[in-house]
């Protein structure tokens, strides 16, 4: 009896002061669905299956999220508005701890394309491949990781790319790749080619009104995604 | 009592051990890294200089370069400077002139030898830079909110960071005056960022929209507050997000308007379909002959489940008999695996044989994809009668009009594959003339009779990027149906060599065979047929197309009748993209041999055509330019006949250059928006056989379109046009200016114009000589109007032009000096509507 009460004793000790998660809030709400577009599949932590992603839906760290084919998942950063879209079939591990007020953020990219855009933040973003990391320290990047290839464009800013094999710092406007097995190194390819720059992917419908010489109004719609 | 007590406390241990190391953030090396310390400036004197001084911390080797990084308060991207070495530190300056006296931010970015790159601020400094608020500036000091300075470094690697001053509550979504369509989730969601000191009592926390309490509803944690809604009412919102700390302390607010767009409920978005309709009558007096022109018509489409139409209507008071129909219609209906058109269709089946010519019949698609077929069927021309005259002075009508026979076509089309990467297709054509419609020499042309059939194939990869087409066609054609078929011992008798097994007279519904049928020798000659490749690739901001073509002497398609036959060569032409796509170049080359055909009396004519040039758009705010060049020769393979073979035969080999150039501008003078568009034509023709066959032209023409302050929109034009023909024997001048102002009234509902024109243009070709000729007239034109949106969907216009035209030119001729051509004066008046719905 008195050995048991000891043990329930210890166990309420520890549960009291060293509760199971206590420390677990750190890596809830991290980030939040604001828009999907096609198909968005989500797989909460631990689960095995996947459910339709929703808007609205909420992120935890190691939450992930893919899309399929022309699809687009719009996440927010819910420390300070980050903007991440994951892009046509592309897969993507969301990983956040909170420190106080701001959320280190490590997005583990699967496979697929990410267009970034990063607000004023105190703590980094990194994008996370099997052939290298990307630090973030500017504003606005794409990047793309298929077939072992990590490509990255730097819209605006720096970013800090690096693997085993070394570190490059990208400023603006340039583009690298990190390949396994070799130091990253800048390339010198069109980011039109490799990436859609168009609207940064959102699904949208377009009006487009032009009036002729005789003041006859037309109207244009385009859907695009 | 002693183990007890240890299995409890290692208990407790493996729990505490166990949380924590869940809950513990990724390792991090930042307190073993580098870093940069430097203590912010925060603001300056005006005029003062910024001098920063920073060192760098745990890095074994000196930096290879440290840069103060700086951009003034309204500067679109940062500059920096280097920052020199200065003992165990590195220092940098800016004068005032850097950041142009205001306010104005900056960090400090060091390069390691390892590539590794510190940053102060550390992270983000392009997003977080330190900002400097400089007093006694021309911009207010209040310009950039006070902020607090950045955390000393050891704080940031620490992870703790200065909390942010402003309001705890960041709003997520929406954005202000976001817009989300009828039905869409709204999504409001909004962060709390807590602090130790300013702690959110949650259970307070409220969420309304539209002053209706709606936290019921919403999910919030400590971290965030989120709220969906697909049944949110259209018309603008507001979300409004309150509640207090746990001090009792109100949190300040946050308000989010937002637009859930209505959806259209008028009675136009009820119909199932969209359109417009039209009405326009034209009347204008020229040379005191008056001309009128009405036109009405329409346009509307629609879907229905599965089913998508459109349907167009053009009816004009020009429709008359002794002309081809000039009205149109048509209707179209398609799924997504067939389709079909009446009326007036335009088909496109080969481009050797039938390629967007009007048929006023059926069009019947059906699209599987792997399989595919399209059949059309119906009338190319109407029969137009021939026109007589009575005569009281002759017994019989006298013909002044020739008449047009009615002609009918059908094709059919087979083919594989969708079209998307591959296809395969397989093509028949027949196109008849009515013979009965018109007696024999009564007609333009005679009645004739034509089947064409042929292939085409596709090939693409990398979304079309390569490609490859090819086409084929092989046409029989008899140019005089009127005698009908011959039998096979006629055919024999003139062709002997010809052998056909048949007799032609049994095939003529499918085409008649006649002497005038060609070819009617060996068709692997290759008189009648037609041949086309091309390549394209696209890669390396190269657009690469090269083709080669050849079509025999006597291939005639009457689907395709403007095709030109009798010619083969090839072409090559890329369009190379550089610099960003601000440059493009372009390149082309083709070489064709006319007249080939070696049993034709033509001699052959060689054609080539070198097209050079370049485009430039180098971004908002630059001007745009085109720059041309293209060399277009002809010369004959023989240059003269010996021994008076043909008297009438003259040899060619002549020569155009035409130089392009094209720049336009937009830009802000004075206030004032102008687009700028200017044009420069050069063109030469030199001619070895005939001198009076040379010609050159200079064009210049410049177009300012001006937005003013007020509503007002003006145009300027000019142009000027010098040719010279015949070494000066014949010129032409020709010099227009013309000024056009539009203004738009209530509320931009009404918007007139006026605009003046004047031009002049003199000239003359061999004035002195008799049948010489001189031309000198002046031509003034005014013209104003208005336009009027009665509603959104409806409008009116009007307008009226006035035009005289004086000629002081005269023809000379041979009984008097001159034969003066007739001034004039011309109106026109033209009145328009349309509804769209």
């Amino acid at each position: 009896m008195k050995t048991s009460s000891s043990i329930l004793i210890a166990i309420g000790f520890s549960l009291i002061f060293f509760p199971t998660g206590s420390f677990a809030q750190n890596d809830k709400d991290v980030a939040l669905i604001l828009k999907t577009g096609g198909t968005v599949g989500l797989n909460k932590k631990g689960m095995s299956s996947w459910s339709k992603a929703k808007r609205g839906q909420r992120l935890h760290s190691k939450d992930k999220v893919r899309t399929g084919k022309k699809s687009l998942a719009a996440l927010v950063f819910t420390d300070d508005k980050s903007l991440l879209k994951v892009r046509s079939n592309s897969s993507v591990t969301i990983n956040g701890q909170r420190q106080k007020n701001s959320i280190a953020k490590r997005i583990q990219l699967t496979f697929g394309e990410l267009w970034a855009k990063v607000t004023k933040q105190n703590v980094s973003m990194r994008i996370e491949t099997p052939s290298g990391v990307a630090t973030v320290k500017g504003t606005e990047f794409y990047c793309s990781f298929a077939d072992g290839v990590f490509l990255v464009f730097c819209r605006e800013g720096l970013i800090e790319l690096s693997n085993q094999f070394g570190t490059l710092m990208l400023a603006s406007n340039e583009m690298a790749e990190l390949k396994l097995g070799s130091p990253p190194k800048i390339i010198n390819t069109n980011p039109n080619d490799v990436f859609d720059m168009s609207e940064q992917g959102d699904l949208r419908e377009l009006e487009i009104q032009f009036e002729d010489e005789n003041g006859n109004k037309k109207s244009l719609i385009i859907d695009f995604n | 009592m002693n183990s007890k007590i240890f299995c409890l406390a290692a208990m407790t241990l493996l729990f505490f051990i166990c949380d924590m190391a869940e809950a513990m953030p990724p390792q991090s090396t930042a307190s073993f890294k580098p870093e940069l310390t430097h203590v912010p400036v925060t603001s300056l004197r005006q005029n003062e200089k910024l001098v920063v001084r920073a060192r760098i911390n745990g890095a074994k080797e000196q930096a290879v370069f440290v840069r103060l990084y700086y951009k003034p308060f309204n500067g679109d991207s940062f500059r920096y400077v280097e920052m020199r070495p200065s003992g165990d530190s590195f220092w940098g300056q800016l004068t005032s002139e850097r950041f142009k006296g205001g306010n104005f931010s900056y960090f400090i970015l060091a390069m390691l030898p390892n590539k590794k790159v510190v940053t102060f601020p550390g992270a983000n400094p392009y997003g977080n830079p330190i900002e400097v608020q400089v007093t006694g500036g021309s911009v207010p000091a209040t310009a950039i909110e006070p902020k607090p300075a950045p955390a000393p470094p050891e704080a940031i690697t620490k992870g703790s960071g200065a909390p942010d001053s402003g309001t705890p509550l960041l709003l997520l979504s929406p954005e202000k005056n976001e817009k989300f369509n009828i039905g869409q989730e709204v999504v409001v969601a909004v962060s709390f960022l807590d602090s130790p000191d300013k702690a959110i009592d949650m259970n307070s926390i409220t969420l309304f929209i539209d002053n209706v309490n709606v936290t019921i509803n919403t999910e919030i944690t400590e971290n965030i507050l989120t709220y969906t809604s697909a049944t949110i009412t259209p018309g603008a919102h507001t979300a409004l997000v309150q509640g207090y700390y746990k001090s009792g302390m109100k949190l300040p607010s946050v308000k989010a308007p937002f637009i859930v767009k209505r959806k259209k409920s008028n009675f136009q978005d009820k119909l199932p379909f969209k359109g417009r309709l039209y009405a326009e009558s034209r009347h204008e007096s020229a040379s005191g002959i008056g001309y009128h022109d009405s036109n009405m018509g329409g346009y509307l489409s629609g879907k229905q489940g599965i089913l998508k139409y459109n349907a167009r209507l053009y009816l004009t008071s020009s429709e008359d008999p002794k002309y081809q129909t000039r009205n149109r219609y048509s209707l179209n209906l398609d799924t997504r695996f067939a389709g079909l058109s009446i009326g007036d269709v335009y088909p496109r089946l080969n481009d050797l044989m039938l390629w967007g010519k009007r048929v006023r019949g059926i069009h019947g698609r059906l699209r599987f994809g792997i399989f595919n077929v399209d059949l059309v069927t119906g009338q190319t021309a109407r029969k137009i009668k021939p026109g007589f005259v009575t005569r009281d002075t002759v017994a019989v009508d006298s013909l002044v009009r020739r008449g047009s026979f009615s002609q009918n076509l059908f094709g059919l089309r087979a083919s594989f594959g969708s079209g998307k990467n591959f296809q395969l297709g397989f093509d028949y054509l027949k196109v008849k003339d009515k013979a009965t419609d018109i007696q024999q020499g009564q007609h333009v042309r005679t009645p004739r009779d034509n089947v064409v059939i042929g292939s085409d194939l596709l090939i693409g990869f990398f979304k079309r990027r390569v490609e490859f087409r090819a086409g084929v066609a092989f046409s029989l054609v008899t140019d005089d149906i009127y005698g009908g078929p011959i039998q096979k011992d006629t055919l024999d008798k003139y062709y002997p060599e010809l052998d056909i097994p048949v007799d032609p007279s049994d095939y003529k519904n499918i085409l008649i065979v006649n002497l005038s049928t060609r070819p009617l020798d060996d068709p692997r000659k290759g008189k009648s047929l037609a041949m086309t490749s091309s390549f394209r690739f696209n890669f390396f901001n190269n657009n690469l197309v090269a083709g080669y073509k050849i079509i025999g002497g006597e291939y005639l398609s009457l689907g395709n009748s403007y095709l030109r036959n009798n010619i083969r060569g090839f072409f090559i032409q890329d369009r190379i993209k550089l610099w960003q796509n601000k440059l493009y170049l372009n390149l082309g080359f083709d070489n064709y041999d006319d007249n080939f055909r070696s049993d034709d009396l033509n001699s052959p004519t060689g054609l080539q055509t070198i097209n050079t040039g370049f485009s430039i758009y180098p971004g908002q705010g630059w001007p745009t330019f085109n720059v041309n060049m293209r060399n277009y020769s002809r010369k004959k393979d023989i240059d003269f006949l010996i021994n008076g073979a043909d008297t009438t035969f003259v040899g060619e080999q002549n020569d155009t250059r035409d130089l392009t150039l094209q720049v336009n501008y937009n830009t802000q003078i004075m206030n004032l928006k102008h687009a700028i568009s200017f044009s420069f034509i050069n063109s030469a023709r030199n001619d070895q056989f005939l001198p009076s066959a040379e010609s050159a032209s200079n064009i210049q023409m410049i177009n300012i379109r001006t937005n003013y302050q007020i509503p007002l929109v003006t145009t300027i034009n000019f142009a000027r046009n010098d040719n010279n023909f015949a070494n000066g024997l014949n010129t032409f001048k020709f010099n227009m200016i013309g000024l056009k102002g539009e203004y738009p009234f209530f509320n931009n509902r009404l918007t007139a114009h006026a605009a003046l024109n004047f031009t002049s243009a003199s000239g003359g070709t061999g004035a002195n000589a008799i049948g010489g000729a001189v031309t000198d007239y002046k031509r003034t034109a005014f013209n104003t109007g208005a336009r009027f949106d009665i509603t959104p969907q409806q409008l009116l216009g009007l307008e009226a032009g006035l035009i005289s035209f004086q000629d002081n030119g005269f023809t000379r001729d041979a009984a008097t000096v001159s034969n003066r051509n007739p001034s004039f004066t011309d109106s026109v008046i033209r009145f328009y509507y349309e509804q769209r719905f």
